[in-house]
């Protein structure tokens, strides 16, 4: 059969398309681990991480993350990702039944075998139909997690095994990650120093005793560790030393004034020769500034004045770590995205209209005038009331000082909460077309406020963002008004965008070296009202905490503050606390 | 005002469509549509469409042009809805789970 020309162009399109297409198929080999990543977060709905071990030994799963036995073949690693990551899909891993199976490796086998079959039957529908023919499941049945529980315990119940192959519940590995997860980065990092005295750690250590240990453990791996010793006791505030230079120093001023900020400056120096081994100690600290870039005043409430160039804040990148997963928090971006789709979306009298549901007068008029000068425009005299959505720019302010570390009933952290929120907030608000950003903030004294970028209003949504908000540690305090000053000043910069919004995540009220209590209070509310009299709308969500905090409460309004228990109850109130906050501000631009 | 919930149609009807409207094979139909079920549920960072069902018809139809089921993966799920290469990277990987060999 001869070809037809149309059939000869088809031919060479299919075969420009796969040579565009070859490309990739070079890169098999990084497709197949972060396509196994995929495959395990697609399955179990959340963020799961794929490590290989080093050394032949059952994989398991630390609910995170899946570990690799290395001499499984490659549809033998699949299996067991899917395998795993079905059994944290099921909840089959939820730390009340894993700990009733730890200590026991017995029943945690004969668990995982009475899951298993339970497990991949409920994402069944979702896997690769050559992984499932090749899945050996051991024919056990059960009813829910608990009856396989109690079956598992009872050791008259006959149980077929699982396939070795397919790896082992690891109940401790699960109960440490879920136990240690950002807790304390510190002691988690100083591991990989081999130092011992941190093993067994106490979550409950306030800041003090957690610098105490920094100080031990710096002194002893690092013989010339003097410097560092006293870099930190600024950084952390402890010991007289670092806070009264401080106050000295007070009244400098100038482009690089507080004595604190410049020898931390001049130590900076030293660390980037040790990068390798610091940046397991604190990452934080290879971020100091070299110079100040803003100086912000802060309000004085007894002297009735502002303190002029008082807080020294800057503003970095945060670094990316792409070996940590954020919290779950059980809220998918859809669901917020319906919510917020229609934030600031609300009936707007719009003038000029084709058609309408009333005359606009002056457009009338105009028209008149125009048809008796003899110019014919068309007859836009109409006023119409449609739902627009406004032009927004949002910037999240998340606090990240160690308070936000501690943990919740159920094992999470405010932090990690706060993290996941404002991540899902972005991107739902991103998706919409609205410009974002994110930053986290902490601060040690008025010598060093930090804002680290997660993402800016230039930057787009993508993995180096993600990262971002995976390598964040909560650490330091919290200088609210200077955050707030530096957010408003950043959005301030968005010119082309009317609407701005400001929402600041928070565990609990402003508290710094010198910055309490009345004091701090006073300086926020200062720091609000200046936002919100250029016109940016603010808001203040609290997320896990036990109950409302009433100085937060009190300083932001009942109307535009929010707590919630749970990252779930945000999308319900979400969309009601901005469309306030827009409004009181229109409010009172109006007034003005 | 009328407001309505649209969600993506279940696994058999989704089939359905794809076999019955598009005469994609049953086999391909399957598979598509249990890639776009993880897909759904993948929450990746720059991934900001999920797959909805005409992009399994475009995979399909691309197979149907004499595309083998990989690229046409690669071409329609994976390149198609993101721009980040990371994230591509890693949809590309997950399209070869499904639809590779």
């Amino acid at each position: 059969m001869a070809e037809t020309p149309a059939q000869a162009g088809l031919e060479k399109a299919r075969e420009d398309w796969r040579q565009i297409l070859s490309f990739k198929t070079d890169e098999k080999k990084g497709n197949r681990q972060s396509g196994l990543e995929f495959l395990a977060s697609g399955m179990a709905g959340r963020q799961i991480l794929i490590s290989v071990l080093e050394n032949a030994e059952p994989s398991y799963t630390d609910g995170h993350r899946v570990f690799l036995d290395p001499s499984l073949s490659p549809q033998q690693r699949s299996i067991v990702v899917v395998t795993h990551a079905a059994l944290i899909a099921a909840d089959s891993l939820d730390s009340r039944l894993v700990r009733a199976i730890s200590l026991r490796p017995a029943v945690a086998a004969r668990f995982m075998a009475m899951e298993l079959p339970r497990a991949i039957a409920l994402r069944a529908y979702a896997l690769p139909p050559a992984l499932l023919e090749k899945l050996p499941l051991p024919p056990n049945h059960s009813a829910s997690a608990s009856a396989s529980l109690a079956i598992a315990r009872d050791l008259r119940n006959n149980v077929v095994a699982t396939e070795s192959w397919l790896g082992v519940l690891r109940p401790r590995r699960m109960l440490k990650h879920s136990d240690t997860v950002n807790t304390n980065a510190t002691a988690g990092q100083l591991k990989s120093f081999k130092v011992n005295q941190l093993d067994e750690h106490d979550e409950d250590e306030d800041l003090d005793t957690s610098g105490a240990k920094v100080m031990k453990l710096f002194s002893s791996p690092l013989g010339k560790a003097n410097w560092l010793t006293d870099m930190l006791q600024q950084i952390l505030g402890m010991g007289r030393g670092g806070a009264s230079e401080n106050d000295d120093d007070g009244s400098a001023g100038g482009a690089h004034s507080g004595g604190s900020a410049n020898q931390v400056s001049g130590a900076d120096i030293d660390i980037t020769d040790n990068a390798l081994q610091v940046s397991h100690l604190d990452e934080n600290l290879l971020l100091l500034p070299r110079q100040t870039q803003w100086q912000y005043p802060e309000w004085h409430e007894g002297k009735g004045r502002y303190l002029p160039d008082w807080v020294n804040v800057n503003e970095l990148e945060a670094l990316p770590d792409a070996s940590a997963a954020l919290e779950p928090c059980g809220v998918s971006m859809h669901t917020l995205a319906q919510q917020l789709f229609r934030v600031g979306v609300e009936f707007e009298n719009h003038r000029r209209q084709p058609t309408g549901t009333d005359i606009d007068i002056d457009a009338l008029v105009d028209h008149l005038v125009d048809r008796a000068g003899g110019h014919t425009h068309e007859e836009n005299i109409y006023c119409n009331s449609q739902r627009t959505r406004r032009d927004l720019s949002a910037m999240m302010l998340v606090d990240v000082s160690r308070s936000t570390g501690d943990k919740l009933s159920g094992g999470k952290t405010i932090f990690g909460q706060q993290i996941h929120a404002a991540r899902l907030i972005s991107r739902a608000l991103s998706h919409f077309g609205d410009r974002v950003a994110v930053y986290a903030f902490h601060s040690w004294g008025r010598g060093i406020t930090r804002l680290l970028r997660i993402k800016g209003f230039d930057e787009a949504e993508g993995a180096l963002i993600e990262k971002r908000f995976t390598g964040l540690k909560p650490s330091g305090l919290t200088r609210l008004g200077a955050a707030i000053r530096h957010a408003s000043f950043r959005l301030l910069q968005e010119k082309y965008h009317t609407h701005r919004l400001l929402m600041i995540f928070t565990d609990g009220f402003a508290y710094d070296d010198e910055y309490e209590g009345r004091h701090a209070e006073s300086d926020v509310a200062k720091a609000l009202l200046e936002a919100r009299q250029q016109g940016i709308a603010c808001v203040c969500i609290s997320i896990g905490s036990e109950r409302d905090d009433e100085t937060l409460e009190r300083i932001f309004g009942s109307s535009t503050y929010l707590h919630c228990r749970h990252v779930g109850d945000l999308p319900g109130r979400l969309r009601r606390l901005i469309n306030t906050a827009l409004r009181n501000v229109e409010k009172s631009a109006r007034v003005a | 005002m009328v407001a309505m919930d649209f969600d993506f149609p279940p696994p058999e009807v989704e089939t359905r469509i794809l076999t019955e409207i598009y005469d994609i094979e049953p086999a391909l139909a399957d598979r598509l549509v249990r890639l776009a079920a993880v897909m759904r549920r993948l929450e990746a960072p720059g991934l900001s469409d999920v797959a909805s069902t005409r992009t399994l018809v475009a995979t399909g139809k691309l197979v149907n042009e004499g595309l083998s089921a990989r690229d046409a993966g690669v071409a329609a799920m994976a390149s198609a809805l993101s721009d980040d290469p990371e994230v591509i990277q890693g949809l590309t990987g997950l399209v070869e789970e499904y639809l590779g060999g």
